[in-house]
């Protein structure tokens, strides 16, 4: 078990989590991309990591929302690594309104590395996996 | 006014959310062993009407028999610290259990954690953990 990450940290991080969460969801590509770092990757099963702000950019606009949805975030586990580096291990269930109403579409959970960058923490990396 | 409105540290109130989705995390994954871990040694884990266990070495034995046979997630929310000490702080939770089935994701249960937590070798642990589905 790891040391208790400084309360300041684990809010700040949950915060980055929270606004990356709502910004995709409304579709906000823009804003979701502002939320990492300059040479962020992006790790999914199946595809090619997805390096830097433009490669971000056109993922984000790709997943765009097509119908209503939300990507409920929960149990969310932060733990700083270094004064400016912390890690994030949260579980996520992707809920999308279809005819027959609101469903659970799929499971995953969230690998996360985030860095203190200009003051503010920013994703460096986000690793995607899905329950089988 | 009453004592939920006493200010809580937030260093209290991450250390016991730490507690909480470390918890779900390990369940979820069948990590037995990491469970008993989040309890103190003389730790409580209580499903009224269901089973108690008492003890690490209990909780790990007990927890072992909830075996994932097919994909599942603890959604917890709506976390709030109800009182805090230096070294002690209770919390009401949340959960929603989702399972996948042939016909998908669908919730199974939902419920509430009533917890009480200790500050134990430098990290928050559950001292008692009272799960009832509603």
């Amino acid at each position: 078990m790891s040391e208790p990450t400084k309360a300041s940290v684990a809010a700040a991080v949950r915060d980055v989590l929270g606004r990356h969460t709502q910004a995709q969801d409304a579709g906000r590509t823009e804003k979701v991309v502002e939320l990492y770092t300059s040479d962020a990757v992006l790790e999914m099963p199946g595809a090619d990591p997805v390096e830097g702000y433009e490669a971000l950019r056109n993922a984000f606009s790709g997943w765009a929302p097509t119908q209503p949805q939300l990507h409920l975030v929960t149990n969310t586990v932060v733990t700083a690594k270094s004064p400016d580096e912390a890690r994030a291990t949260s579980d996520v269930a992707f809920l999308q309104r279809g005819e027959t109403g609101w469903a659970v579409q799929v499971v995953g959970h969230y690998d996360d590395t985030l860095r203190l960058e200009s003051g503010e923490w920013r994703l460096s990396r986000r690793a995607t996996t899905y329950q089988a | 006014m009453t004592s939920t409105t006493t200010k809580i540290d937030a260093s209290v109130t991450a250390g016991v959310q730490a507690a909480i989705a470390t918890y779900a995390q390990a369940l979820d994954a069948g990590r037995t062993d990491e469970i008993a871990e989040l309890f103190t040694p003389d730790g409580v884990a209580d499903f009224p009407g269901m089973a108690r266990f008492e003890g690490r070495e209990a909780i790990r034995a007990g927890y072992a028999g909830f075996t994932v046979a097919q994909p599942q997630l603890h959604i917890v929310a709506n976390t709030v610290v109800t009182s805090a000490t230096e070294d002690e702080a209770t919390a009401v939770s949340n959960l929603a259990f989702l399972q996948r089935g042939e016909s998908g994701w669908a919730v199974q249960m939902v419920g509430r954690y009533d917890d009480t937590l200790r500050l134990h070798e430098g990290a928050w642990r559950f001292q008692s953990r009272l799960t009832t589905f509603f």
